[in-house]
This record gives structure tokens, sequence and C-alpha cells, in this order.
């Protein structure tokens, strides 16, 4: 029987090791979106796959861990020695959130060979093959498009490469090197791990490091549960519209319900619409992590993750429909976009059970600007003997308001936590300049917290035939707001903005060309409002319009506060305002949700 | 300018100041070794008062000395930026992209949660309102796009001026491709504006990506103001005194002139932290050790560098208290544990160590200042590690503190006092065992490569612990530990770091256009060093490069010699990169077009430093009496107690041990040896 405080101790060593492991990884790593943007996630689970330690990692990474380990050890168990790894990447085989996610896992012995548990890290390619460069193009026609499919396989055998598999990968993806590397870093955090739990069994003991294992689970499950068992018990259920795949614009039904009972959380998506043709579909196990994200981050932020955190959880969703598709359906750029509007929808039935953990409709989009043109740069064209080149800008938006406060305008929210390139460095790499990068005032919406604001980037065209490619939300559909918080404005997609021949682009725009002295806004959503904008204090509304949140007709027509002549409130017209305001509305439904004429 | 004035002849003495946030510490190195240390309390609202008070306790002490150097390391700037109290700020920035600097980059790291739905970021130093676009656009490459009108500066200042701000902060998009249009509005606004402080981003901060130059920038610019009038105070003072001129301690390790310092307070952030690490890497070499593990850990921080080579690892980038700043400083990590680090049971009746802090007020409960909650410092009063502060100039209450254990953590727990403060400990040194893991795991290193080197109040109390813990073979406790960001301010060099912009491949790039940027440097360097009173003899220059594979975003650090200098062969610097790429991360792809970013020279002034051998004596330690403790092997037992002296080298004793010194307390465990080393370190080993 292990003691609290060594249990205590080894737990933390536990959760450091993971922390290692990342490090090792990113140090070792090639793809710039994993050394320095950290889209990768590590962990380390018992001998029954369950998860009892991972890193800091990005949330979107977060359920694919367990799916993984679930679906990559089935059939593997007890056959795998030391130093043989398994490699794998296929959504609807290997738990991942897309291809370019690429999972390995190893299993752990101690100098006595007894088995400790498997090491799993898991990497971001920058290139999985498939038909564009690192594609977020929703516009394709099924999988295959999409990138190379790896169901679970060996790709070290005693910690040797095995060669016949690692041909045929790399023969597959774009920059061999690159992506020879990445497999690498996640080997390297794979043995980091392997070293840590070897030092934690010799220093404790075997069984004493399974008994840790065993009670890290069963600590969490029971601070879990008791978080759950005090929210009241319910069924709470919300529907949106998802924007289109990229062939279409017509409007995709989600629906979930998430049941209270006990301790125990169900999550139900039935009512949403059949999987669609382009490449939005969410895997299930993503459907299951954006679950695990929503729990953990409304009810348990602090309790430290591990398999016990999603014990209590059952995740259903009819076969077939867009968040359980089947294969072939594509379903690459669902981990930027559809994920983020199914934790924004988790978050719409949560509101009614947990009110003041919660956060109201945020922009709910990485917001991805692939831009393709020729290499501005004479040299860079010499040297690596190109004319073209590609690049993925992305936005930030703004975030819904919180009970603590108004939502921040210009940040990433829920799942999404990529870093948004400098300006200086997209004009580097591009033929475009930047003509603005800001806040847009009212793009928030009115609340007692205010949402976040939207943020308009707007780049000029310096080339001719560059290539755009769009894959965002809520252009149509906006972010919602909460308890009489008002919704935030939508996002716009505009060529030529304000000119003569302006053009709105849908939410998911194929390839698209443009020439010198266009211009291309991508205006992110606004995130929506907490509780009614007339309970907001009018000193706060005043240093909005001073800070440009928002406008001073804004501020009267939403707020309902009058400024007198000395630029401060005046209470006597603040009041006569506000006791004609219509009440806020309580719920949002948007179950009739009228999708409005298109007019692209 | 000079460092040395005062009485000739007779015994002379170097002085370092370092101001914490409990106390202003004074050391005084003779030119004979020896030390005196001296604290007196801080006065945080006036930090100027203690720094006089502690040179005239010092002086008193002293008697009749010649003072040769000043060195003063300094939290000002820290606390400014920590407590908001900067100038009123305003920021010049591009039209169109006054929002960059409330963007951040967006993502959420460092400070922020993405778990956490009701996150609080930062709010920016300047807001929206004094925020002022400028009508002018410069390009990639330095070409002007919209010319800067004569009309836009004059109205530009108009706006500044009906701000109200005292500090201007310039950041223009490319703006280190072509400084012009900063250089225009920092001239008019200078000459319109009297008493404006300006800083502007090429000079502070002349790289790529303009939200981290935009933060460094405004963070100059918000503490400016407070910072140079605080370091005229100070300079008054001395001179009242007949004391050298005041150097400043920088977050670089280095110090600075009151003149450069004042124009780059940004660079000071870490100034007392950078001392420390300083004065470790100092000894460190003198011990022949290059490989430390410097960890400082006081009342309410634990703070750990990694020295390697003799050389403290250095960041050109950093986030400090959650806004990105871009100068080059050491590595320094905060930990955030510390002595008043909160023990507690959680909801799920599990024992937890901080993140809270009882800080220096309340303080923990042995402390008699109303502290309830107990700390670690509580643990270790329990334990009988400590017994007095500071010289015994304040008797712990264990007592209360046995109580506050007992009821609080023991009970749920089912533990005694002894047993709950022993729990305290442990999980305290396995969390700051944890973190400094990762930390030697970020820089490729192995426990068993380095040495632990403990100090700062807290840190020899817990060193013996953190080595058995970390499985380092040895910990050395340096002399006068509580001060040693003092020391490390008294015997620092000047440092200055210089940087030119880039951004083209090694390939494309003309050895002369390197080279040139390097030569002006070190004009600039040579200059700057001139004016600090240093002849050419005791000038340094250590030029290097950042670079990165062409594809990448991370950047890399690469060291040049005096012959790369001389025969600047860019294949040669490319070998260099790829060769450093592999000992970093790894791994390197020969072939692999290499992008320099900047070239940059670190200028140092050598500063003559005294020895610290002459800290040790003949006597072998004897113990002054017994007192009662517990530890894990032995349990409760009386244990000897030495009173710290400079005793003779090499007497190996066997702990366990407690010494006592002025400004804290070692701790030996059972199964270690102790000894003095020729400087005065006191050296724990596992027998």
């Amino acid at each position: 029987m292990v003691d609290q405080v060594t249990y205590q101790v080894v737990h933390g060593g536990l959760r450091a090791l993971a922390q290692e492991m990342k490090i090792s990884v990113m140090r070792t790593a090639y793809s710039p979106i994993v050394a320095s943007g950290g889209d990768m996630s590590a962990g380390i689970a018992d001998m029954d796959g369950r998860v009892v330690a991972q890193g800091q990692d990005i949330p979107a990474q977060l359920g694919a861990l367990p799916s993984s380990f679930d679906a990559m050890l089935d059939g593997w168990r007890g056959k795998l020695g030391p130093g043989d790894v398994l490699i794998g990447n296929d959504p609807y085989l290997c738990g991942s959130n897309h291809v370019n996610d690429v999972c390995l896992i190893m299993p752990a012995f101690a100098e006595s060979g007894e088995p400790l548990g498997y090491i799993c890290t898991r990497t971001h390619w920058m290139d999985i093959g498939g038909t564009t460069p690192g594609s977020f193009n929703a516009r394709v026609s099924d999988m295959y498009a999409e990138g190379l499919r790896i169901p679970t396989i060996l790709a070290y055998r005693n910690y040797e490469p095995v060669r016949d598999v690692w041909e045929l990968i790399f023969s597959n993806v774009r920059g061999r090197t690159e992506r020879e590397w990445d497999l690498r870093a996640g080997f390297a955090g794979c043995t980091t791990g392997e070293r840590g739990l070897r030092r934690l069994a010799s220093r404790y003991g075997v069984d004493a490091l399974r008994e840790i294992m065993s009670h890290a689970v069963a600590d969490t499950e029971s601070r879990v549960r008791a978080r759950i068992a005090a929210v009241p018990d319910g069924r709470y259920s919300a529907v949106d519209w998802f924007e289109g795949d990229g062939w279409g614009d017509k409007p995709v039904r989600l629906e979930v319900a998430v049941e209270i009972d006990g301790s125990e959380v169900r999550m139900d998506w039935s009512g949403t619409d059949p999987q669609v043709r382009g490449g939005v579909n969410l895997p299930f196990s993503s459907t299951i992590g954006v679950g695990i994200y929503a729990l953990k981050a409304a009810l348990a932020p602090d309790i430290v993750p591990n398999a016990g955190m999603w014990a209590p959880l059952t995740v259903t969703a009819p076969e077939g429909c867009m968040v359980n598709p089947l294969p072939p359906a594509p379903n690459q750029a669902s981990a930027a976009e559809t994920i983020q509007r199914c934790a924004d929808l988790l978050m719409q039935c949560l509101s009614a059970a947990v009110p003041d953990q919660v956060m109201a409709g945020t922009f709910a989009s990485a917001s991805v600007l692939m831009i393709e043109g020729r290499d501005p740069i004479a040299w860079r064209r010499e040297i690596l003997g190109r004319e073209r080149t590609v690049f993925m800008d992305n936005s930030p938006g703004g975030m819904g308001g919180r009970i603590s406060g108004d939502g921040v305008s210009g940040i990433k929210v829920h799942t999404g936590n990529a870093r948004v390139p400098s300006i200086e460095s997209v004009e580097f790499a591009l033929p475009v300049r930047a003509l603005r990068w800001e806040r847009v005032p009212d793009s928030g919406g009115a609340g007692r917290e205010r949402g976040g604001c939207g943020v308009a980037r707007e780049w000029e065209i310096l080339d001719d035939n560059v290539t755009l490619t769009l894959m965002s939300e809520r252009a149509r559909v906006p972010a919602f707001g909460l308890f009489g918080g008002h919704a935030g404005e939508p996002a716009r997609f505009v060529v030529n903005d304000g000119a003569a021949g302006e053009r709105s682009l849908p939410s998911k725009t194929p390839p698209t060309t443009v020439n010198t002295g266009d211009r291309i806004l991508v205006q992110s959503a606004g995130g929506g409002g907490y509780g009614s904008p007339a309970e907001r204090d009018p000193a706060r509304v005043r240093e909005d319009v001073l800070d440009g949140y928002i406008t001073p007709e804004a501020a009267e027509r939403e707020y309902g506060v009058a400024f007198g002549p000395d630029g401060e409130p005046d209470e006597a017209a603040t009041r006569a305002l506000r006791e004609h305001a219509a009440p806020a509305a309580a719920t949002v439904d948007r179950g009739t949700w009228q999708y409005g004429d298109i007019s692209y | 300018m000079t460092d040395v004035v005062g009485a000739d002849g007779g015994r002379r003495i170097r002085i370092g100041i370092d101001v914490g946030g409990t106390f202003t510490d004074i050391v005084g190195i003779g030119d004979d070794g020896t030390m005196t240390v001296i604290k007196v309390p801080s006065t945080p609202q006036t930090p100027n008062v203690a720094v006089i008070r502690a040179i005239e306790a010092l002086l008193e002490r002293e008697g009749d000395v010649g003072v040769d150097f000043l060195g003063h390391g300094t939290t000002a700037a820290t606390n400014a930026f920590l407590t908001k109290r900067g100038s009123v700020t305003a920021l010049l920035t591009t039209q169109g992209f006054e929002d960059v600097l409330e963007f951040r980059r967006m993502d959420r790291t460092g400070v922020l949660d993405p778990y956490d739905l009701q996150l609080q970021v930062p709010a920016p130093l300047v807001p929206a309102r004094r925020r002022i676009g400028v009508a002018e656009r410069i390009g990639r490459g330095g070409e002007v796009v919209t010319p800067l009108t004569e009309e836009e500066i004059a109205r530009t200042v108009r706006r500044v001026r009906e701000s109200g701000a005292e500090a201007v902060a310039i950041s223009l998009l490319w703006s280190f491709a072509n400084p012009a249009h900063e250089i225009a509005l920092r001239d008019a606004l200078i000459a319109e504006i009297p008493d404006l402080f300006v800083t502007c981003s090429h000079e502070i901060d002349p790289t790529m990506s303009e939200y981290e130059r935009t933060s460094t920038t405004t963070v100059n610019a918000y503490v400016g103001p407070l910072i140079n009038r605080y370091f005229s105070l100070v300079e008054q003072a001395a001179a009242a005194k007949g004391l050298p001129e005041p150097r400043i301690m920088q977050s670089n390790g280095g110090l600075a002139s009151i003149n450069e310092a004042g124009r780059r307070p940004v660079a000071l952030l870490e100034s007392g932290p950078a001392a420390g690490v300083a004065a470790c890497a100092h000894l460190g070499n003198q011990l022949g050790v290059p490989n430390v593990l410097a960890v400082d850990m006081g009342g309410t921080s634990f703070d750990v560098a990694l020295i390697t080579g003799g050389e403290p690892r250095r960041l050109i980038e950093t986030e400090v208290h959650g806004y990105a700043v871009r100068t080059p400083m050491l590595d320094i990590r905060s930990i955030g544990a510390g002595g008043g680090s909160i023990a507690w049971i959680d909801e799920g009746g599990a024992l937890r160590v901080g993140p809270q802090s009882a800080g220096s007020e309340p303080g923990p409960v042995c402390y008699r200042r109303g502290g309830t909650l107990p700390t670690v410092s509580d643990a270790n009063a329990v334990l009988g590690y400590i017994h007095a502060l500071t010289g015994g100039s304040l008797e712990l209450d264990v007592e209360a503190a046995r109580k506050a254990l007992a009821e609080q953590i023991g009970e749920p727990l089912g533990l005694d006092a002894i047993g709950a403060a022993h729990a305290v400990r442990r999980l305290a040194n396995a969390h700051m065992a944890d973190a400094m893991r990762v930390m030697t795991s970020e820089a490729a290193m192995s426990p068993a490569d380095l040495t632990l080197m403990v100090y700062g109040g807290a840190g020899p109390l817990h060193g013996a612990s953190l080595a058995r813990e970390m499985e380092i073979s040895r910990a050395v406790v340096p002399a006068h530990p509580g001060a040693l960001s003092a020391m490390g301010v008294g015997t620092g060099d000047l440092i200055h770091e210089l940087v030119e912009p880039i951004m083209k491949p090694l390939d494309v790039l003309e050895p002369a256009e390197v080279g040139v940027r390097f030569e002006s440097m070190r004009q600039r360097g040579q200059k700057i060093l001139e004016g600090e009173g240093r002849a050419p003899d005791d000038m340094e220059f250590q030029p290097y490069i950042v670079a990165r594979y062409i594809g990448q975003m991370h950047d890399l650090q690469v060291s040049l010699s005096a012959t790369d200098w001389q025969s600047m062969d860019l294949a040669a610097l490319a070998e260099h990169f790829h060769n450093e790429h592999r000992r970093v991360h790894g791994i390197s792809v020969p072939g692999e077009p290499v992008l320099m970013v900047s070239a940059r020279l670190r200028v140092t002034g050598k500063i003559r430093k005294p020895s610290f051998a002459g800290y040790a004596g003949t006597e072998a330690p004897e113990p002054e009496r017994t007192v009662t403790a517990w530890f894990e092997d032995i349990g409760s037992a009386e244990i000897p107690l030495y009173r710290r002296a400079p005793w003779r080298p090499h007497a190996v004793q066997a702990g366990p041990a407690i010494i006592q010194e002025y400004d804290s307390t070692i701790i030996v465990l059972p199964g270690q040896s102790w000894h003095i080393d020729e400087f005065g370190s006191i050296i724990i080993e596992e027998r």
C-alpha cells in the first residue's frame, strides 16, 4: 500500500514525464507546427491502455489519446516487445483527428522485463500526401484525396525502423527528409517516456508504480464524478447549423442532448444531419474528444486529466451522421472547424445546467486562409528552385462572454490554439501587403459581459494569379449570446470590400484566383454576449466607447446608455432608455433558425 | 567616468547592492577577499531609502575604506511593471495596426490555460484610447509605400500632447528595415514636447514580427520615466557620499552605466535574479565546475537557471508575467514555490503545496506576522531545521507552526505535526525536482552531468534534499547564500548586446555585407564601453548569429570564433549552424539553406574580479551545540548545529548537520557528508 504523499510525488512525476516527452518531441521535430507550434500530444497509459498522464497538450488532441489507445492496441496487446512501436493515422481505424496527426504507441518495460504500461506521442505532420500541400480545402471527393491512410502497423521493431514501412510511407508524402524527422521526433518522445517510467519503477517498485497509476485514474474519476453529481439532473439539448461543406452552401444541422444523471454524463448527437460530401465530417474519436473537452472546461478545468476524467462520459451518435461518419467520408478540416462548432454547441447545452461555468458562443473557427502565389523574393526562388509558394495564414476572433468578464477580442478559443503568423512574416513570404489588422467595433455581442470583437485582417494582393483557399465558419450563423446577451456579428469574407464589384465569399471557399490590386478581407465573427446588456454598468459602457469596442450609437441602441455633454453617462436618460428596452430573451433557440438569403 | 573614487591608500572595497522584495542586501568585498554582508528591510515605495541605509550601514561597519566600485541590482523596473504603476504611455503604430499590442500572439499559452473558460488576459499596457495610428507605411525590404508627411507628423505630435502621455513607444511596421519614419516622429516629439520619454522599436529590438517588437518597446516606454527618476536619486545619493557612479545589473547578467540602463529599462526586468546566476557562473568557473543548476529559493520565489560550459544559458525572447519581451537575457525560470508556499488539503482530500503563497505579508505562521496558513517554512521550523531569521533578528513561533500543521494538514491526513511537516516538505521538494528535470531535458542535459548550486534565504535548506531527489551527486552552497545576487552585482562585468537585422540566407549574402554589420556593431560597442570608462584592453567582443533553416519558425543562436569573425567565411558559418542544430535538436539537414535572421554582438567590459579564495580559515568546524530535529531515516534526534565561519578547507564532516549563518540555514541529510572548499563554499555529497 503506497502512502498518500508517495502517491502525490510519483503522480506529479508521471505528469512531469509527459511534459518531458513533449519537450523531447518538440526538440527533435522539423515541422514548424510541432517544433514551435506544439501541435502534438504525449501521454502515458497503464497496462490496460488507460491514459494515466498527459502533457499540457492542445485541447483538440486531448480526446484522440484514449481513442487511439483503444483502437490501435486492439489485437496487439501482449504481442509487443521492448522497442516495438505502432504507427497509425487513420481517423476511422486509429482514433486520429485527421490524417495529418500521426500517432505512435510503444510499450514500456521495467529493467526486469515486467510490463509497465504504454507510451504514446502524436505529431501533426505538415504534409501527409494527398492532392494539395498541407491541404485545407474542404472541396475534396473523398478521404483518399486528403492524404495517406496508415492503419495500425509496426514502424519500429526492437528500436530499429521497419524499413519496408518507412519506404512505403515516405514515398507517399512531400518533403521526405522533414517527415522522417517528424517520425523520429515521435519516437524520441516514446523513448524518453520509457526511460522515465523505468526510473520511477526502479525507485519505487513495479507494483507501487502500477498501484499509483490505478489510484491516479480512480482519484480523477471520483473528483470528476463529484463535480457531475453537483449538476442538476436533466436532459439539456441544443441545435445549431454548420455552414456548408465546401461543395454546397446548404446548412448542416448539428444537434446534441447532454444528459446529466447522477454522476454520469451522456452526450447524444441524434438529430444531427447525415455525413456530407466535403471534408468537414467529424470522425467519431473527435466527437468523443470534444465531449471530453467540454466536460473538463465546464466542470473540471483544475482536475488532472486522465482516463478517470472520461470514465463517467458516454457519447453516442447515429452511424453515418456528420459527427460519426463512415469511411471514406473526408474529414480533414473538421479538426479545425466542425469540432469548434460542436464545442460551442455543447456550451449552449451546458448553459442550462451550469450557467456560471460556460462561455457564450465564439467565432468557433481556425479561419485558415491558404495563399498560393509567386514567391516575391528572388533569392528564395533561386535557392529553393521553385517559383511559387504556399502559406497558411489564420485568424483569431471573438471569444464569448463569461460570468467572470467580457470575451477576449482576437484570441483562439476552445479546441484550437494555433499561433497567428505576424503581419511581417506573411508579407515576407507572399506577394501581399496588409492594409489593416484591427478589432471591429460593435462586432462583439452586447451583454452584461460583452462578447469579444471579431478582427479584420485585410490583404492587398501584389501579383497576378494568386490563389486563395478559405476555411472558416460563422459567416451566416452568428455566435449565440446567453441569458439575454446578444449574438455576435457574423464573419465577413470579401474580395474588394466596399468597391464596385465586391464579392462575398462563403466560409468554405475552394481555390479562387485574385490579381494585382485586389483585396481580400478576412473578418472573423464576434463572440456572443453573456447576460442582458441593460445590466451592464454604464461606466463600463463608457470605457468600451473610449477604447473603441463599441460605438456611441451602439452604446445607446444596444446598451441603453445615454451620454451627457461631458461624455459621461447621463443617469436619468439612461434609466429612461433602459425602462423602455425590450425584455431580454432567456433561452437560445436555433431550431427555428432562418438561414437567410444567399448573396454570394 | 570612473569606477574608482575615495580614499587613497588603505583598504579598498567593492560594493554590490541588490534590492529584493523583503530585504535590500549589500555586500562589501575587500581586495583581500573578505566579505561583509548586511541586510536592511526594503522600502518598496521608495527603494532608494533602503539603498542609502544599506550603504550607510556598510560604510559604518567598514570604517575608513576606499570604494572602487558600486554595483546595483534593482527591482524598480519589475515592480513598476508588475504593479502596473508605470507611466501614462502612448503608442504610435502604422495606421490600421493599432490593436497589434492587444492581440498578443493570440494563442493561449504561458499564463493562459486553454481549458480555463474564465481566463483573464493581461490588460494591454496602453489602452486603445492612447494607441495612435500614423498614416505611413514601410514595406518588405524597407521601401516607402506611403510617405510620412509633415502634416501627419504635426497631427501625431498634437495627439500625443492631448493624450497626456509621459512616455511614448513608437513601433511601425518594417521599421527594422527602414527606421526613417520612426526617427522623424521621434525627433519631432522630442523637439516639441519637453521631458517626454520616447522609445523607438528599431532602437530597442530591430527584428521581425511586429507584436513582439511592439510589446518590448511599450514595456520599455512604460517603465522608462520612473526608472530614470529612481536612477537620478540613487546617483545623487552615491555622489553625496563620494562613491563611484552606480553600475546597474541587467537581465543579461552584465552591468551597464546609468545612462545606458536608463535608455533600455526593459533590459532590467530580471536584474536581481540575473545577478545571482552571474555569481554562480563566476563561482562555478573558480571551482572548475562548468555545468551548474543554479537554484535560488527565497520566501516567495523559486528561480532556476542552467549554466553549461561555464556560460549561463541565454534567451533572446521570453514572456515576462504574460507580456512578450524580446531582449537578450539569462534563461531563468520562475517555478513559483518558495518558503511561503501554502500547504492545503483539496476537495479530494489530497495534500497540495502552492501555488498560493503567504508572501512576506502575512508570511508563514511561524513569522508572527499574522499568517494562519501553514507553509513550507513552517514545515522546516517544525522539523527543527530553522530557528531564527536573519542573524537572530526574529525568533520563530514554532509552536504556532506545529499547531497549524497538525490541525490543517495532519488531521485530515491522519498524521501528527512532524508527519505533516515532512509530507509538506517532501511534496514541495518533488515539485521543484520535477520542474528542474523538465528544464534540464530542454537543455539536453542529464542531472548526472550537473552540480547543484543553491542560494537565496531558503535554497540551502532544501539543496541536500533536491540533490538526492534528482540524483545529482554534489550540492554547493556558496558563502553568504542569502546575498549572492548582491555578490553577483559587486563582481559583474559590463555587458551590452547589439543586433543588426539581416533576414537573408547565408548562400545569398556577401561576406563583406555581413562583415560591415559586425564592424559597425563593434564600433558602437566600443564607444559605449569607452563611455563607461573601459580601456580597449578590457574589452571583449563575442559575435554570434541568430539563424534557422529556411522552412522553420524557431531560431537558433550560433556563436562565432575570432577566426570566423576575421575570415567571414559564410560556408563555415553554415557548417557551425548545422552542427549546433544537431547538438541542440539531435538533427541537422545538410544542404538545407540557412536563413540568417540577425547578426549580434555581445560586448563585455571586463572588470577585475576579486577571488573568493580568501574566505577560508585554519580551524576545523566544531558544532556550537545540538538541537532536536527530525529526519526521515533516523527520526527525531539531537543534531549538531554549527555556526558558519571561514573554516579550514577539506575537513570532511558527516551529516546530518544544521549549519546556521547570518542569512540562511544549511541542512545536510543523514548519509551525506560535507566540507568547505578554498572559496568558502560548503560542498555536500552522498557518502
